[in-house]
């Protein structure tokens, strides 16, 4: 009797949780700050407590916001920051429960979204509104007629987000074992043949086995830049076989003669540190430089482009529909995209990632720290990166094509 | 015809009858907290799920309610549910065969020997994510033991180490399967063996029965039912557990639970349904498997209880 008792008092208690916080002030607050100017935001975010939610798979990021980004905040505007680990399809998740519940007064400020995230988000009505107009350092130092600023994996962006950062795409090589890396996706076909089992991809939908895909179908469309447009399922049937036919041509050079994949990009990265494979990709263009320092990839390893380019997306902040303190969260989003946060962000100390901010906004003196910035030994110049970029493909096409290379490559 | 007199009768007759049943099923309230915890998560869970994976969905303008159902009749689904349950009775024979005869040597040879049962169990604690990948780091070709049969000369080189992880016939997969569910069937057998043994030994041995008659007779007939159940637990486990295959399977493997892993978090909202329906079709044949399984025993009993 005492269980059943226990049992229906905890039953009550969360019963209770869900009928309360149906105060209506944070959605309010947030309506309210989106319409107030910059001084008044600040001011009103003085004092208060701020929540990012964010991936906290990667120390150097994480120790990036708690040991550099927090003290500066709370010492230049009084703000204190919290950091929350979560996956964004997790946050995500919680936030459409929040509005079917509708819970108006929510946890997180500011999180961290791109691609398919945000679309769902910005979709469903999970956000705020557009507000990267109301930054003084979007406004400044942001070049705001990019593409890959107003679009994100081909989906406009409106001012829902606001770009925190740029990765681009590249092959990483030992150059112990390889002299002359290939300059395009044939001349790597062409390398794989003479060197068998030296190369594999992490098997779609993997992330980066699905962004290398996208790299074969960028050098065998006859148009590319069709893909950016909306949906179209025949123009990609229509072009979609060659890049099974190049794939499958190259399977049985593979490792393990393509009989199996990495299931993911830390196994394909663990054969490389096991000198399994020669060759590796990332999404990520200092990523090797952050393995050689930590003594994990040989200190011989080099990264390249191929030269029709190599994918780059931006990713995003944005600021949920019921953020508990918007001021605070627009606040701690322009902080982060100060030339002083984002500078920072790119030294291989705590992240090493490129900035969403554009080096020609930048003051001389700033351009000059840039351009001297260590980004580590294998990390290519920025020239080189940002000469070399091509744009991301809409969702449903990234889609259509890890589903497509299931069936026509993995089961084939 | 009621009077007053009658009524009360017939009412204070209802309040002793009512009290008197309350009396009898006493036991019932006990399981209420249980019962209840069922049907909320477990039912409610189930009903939920039925429901997401017939959500509608629009295809070519019209809506279809069996949308995700009619998208896995094709062959390769086909392949794949044969491919996932054959490798999870795999697992549960192996296993189970495996498990027997360990827990029969630990309570007949090495009762003394506790570190030898302490090593049995240290799998139990360790969980199916950690030892898939422990599996992965000692035995992919560049892996621990490869190294160490190169360093000693006995290969060439690490490619004529053998495949076992990522290899065509999921060897990888059902070592490491085994590795955490014969202890398990272990755990939950060896004590019943031991009391079997120290109860039927002596009788058995005064009816002039060798060790290997007194399994035959006694201890198998009697430990049959919850042998065949605890394969039966790892079945319906390995069927839809994900971690394992998702590390150790080759891609095109195409075991269920890491399919609908990716249909529901990589391919879209859409596409979720289809997830769902993936494991509500997994989560019919381990009920199907459990009836037949229940059916077969009760046969069993009914033929007294005779193995072979």
């Amino acid at each position: 009797m005492k269980k059943l008792t226990i049992i229906i008092l905890l039953f009550l208690l969360i019963l209770s949780g869900c009928s309360s916080n149906t105060n209506n002030t944070s959605k309010q607050a947030g309506e309210n700050s989106l319409k107030s100017d910059w001084k008044e935001i600040t001011a009103k975010a003085k004092g208060s407590k701020v929540n990012i939610f964010m991936w906290g798979g990667d120390e150097g990021i994480n120790r990036y916001i708690d040991e550099w980004v927090a003290p500066r905040l709370k010492e230049q505007y009084n703000i204190e920051l919290k950091r929350y680990p979560m996956d964004a399809v997790e946050f995500i998740n919680k936030l459409k429960t929040e509005k079917r519940a509708n819970k108006k007064a929510g946890e997180m400020d500011v999180i961290w979204v791109n691609g398919e995230n945000f679309k769902t988000a910005k979709n469903e009505k999970l956000l705020l509104g557009p507000f990267t107009s109301k930054l003084p350092n979007f406004k400044q130092y942001v070049d705001t007629e990019s593409d890959d600023i107003n679009y994100d994996f081909g989906f406009p962006t409106e001012g829902y987000e606001a770009p925190w950062g740029k990765v681009q795409f590249v092959f990483a090589y030992d150059s112990n074992k390889i002299t002359n890396p290939p300059k395009s996706i044939d001349e790597l076909k062409d390398w794989v043949k003479k060197n068998p089992g030296k190369f594999t991809y992490p098997a779609p939908p993997d992330f980066t086995g699905s962004a290398f895909i996208r790299h074969v179908l960028h050098e065998k469309s006859k148009d590319y830049n069709a893909y950016l447009n909306k949906f179209d399922e025949e123009l990609v049937k229509g072009e979609a076989d060659q890049v099974w036919n190049f794939l499958n041509e190259m399977e049985p050079f593979l490792w393990r003669k393509g009989k199996s994949y990495p299931q993911s990009l830390s196994q394909l990265e663990q054969l490389y540190k096991n000198g399994e494979v020669w060759m590796t990709m990332g999404y990520d263009e200092a990523n090797a430089s952050n393995l050689i320092k930590t003594g994990e990839y040989p200190a011989s390893t080099k990264t390249f482009v191929l030269d029709m380019g190599t994918l780059s997306n931006t990713h995003f902040l944005a600021i949920p529909y019921n953020a508990p303190n918007p001021d605070g969260a627009l606040v701690l989003i322009n902080f982060l995209l100060s030339p002083a946060a984002q500078m920072k962000k790119m030294e291989l100390e705590y992240w090493g990632e490129n900035m969403s901010i554009s080096v020609g906004r930048l003051s001389e003196q700033d351009k000059h720290i840039v351009e001297s910035t260590d980004r580590g030994p294998a990390t290519l110049s920025q020239e080189k990166l940002s000469s070399h970029r091509i744009p991301e493909i809409g969702g449903e096409y990234v889609q259509w094509l890890e589903r497509g290379w299931m069936e026509n490559v993995a089961n084939k | 015809m009621s009077n007053g007199w009658n009524e009360d009768g017939w009412k204070m007759w209802r309040i002793n009858e009512l009290g008197h049943q309350i009396n009898k099923h006493k036991g019932l309230l006990g399981i209420l907290p249980a019962l209840l915890f069922m049907l909320i998560f477990f039912l409610g869970g189930s009903i939920h799920s039925v429901t997401l994976s017939l959500e509608s969905q629009p295809v070519h303008g019209q809506q279809d309610q069996f949308w995700a159902y009619k998208e896995l009749l094709n062959l390769s689904f086909f392949r794949s549910v044969g491919i996932t349950v054959g490798m999870a009775a795999a697992v549960a024979v192996f296993s189970g065969v495996t498990g027997l005869l360990a827990a029969l040597l630990l309570a007949e040879r090495f009762r003394q020997w506790k570190w030898l049962q302490i090593i049995f169990q240290l799998p139990i604690g360790i969980p199916h994510l950690l030892s898939a990948y422990l599996l992965m780091q000692v035995f992919m070709q560049s892996g621990w033991y490869s190294r160490m049969a190169y360093h000693f000369g006995w290969i060439d080189s690490f490619e004529s180490f053998p495949v076992l992880v990522h290899d065509d016939w999921g060897i990888g997969v059902i070592l490491a399967y085994m590795w955490k569910e014969v202890p398990f069937i272990v755990l939950l057998i060896y004590p019943f063996i031991v009391k079997l043994i120290s109860d039927w030994k002596e009788t058995a041995m005064v009816l002039g029965g060798s060790f290997f008659q007194t399994v035959r007779w006694v201890i198998v007939p009697i430990l049959l039912p919850m042998w065949v159940g605890g394969m039966w637990v790892v079945f319906a486990f390995t069927l839809g557990a994900y971690e394992i295959p998702a590390l150790l399977a080759k891609t095109s493997f195409g075991s269920i639970p890491v399919m609908a892993f990716q249909e529901y978090s990589q391919f879209g909202l859409e596409r979720q349904p289809l997830a769902i329906a993936m494991n509500l079709v997994l989560a019919a044949i381990s009920l199907l498997v459990g009836c037949l399984l229940i059916y077969l025993q009760l046969g069993w009993y009914k033929k007294g209880r005779r193995v072979w």
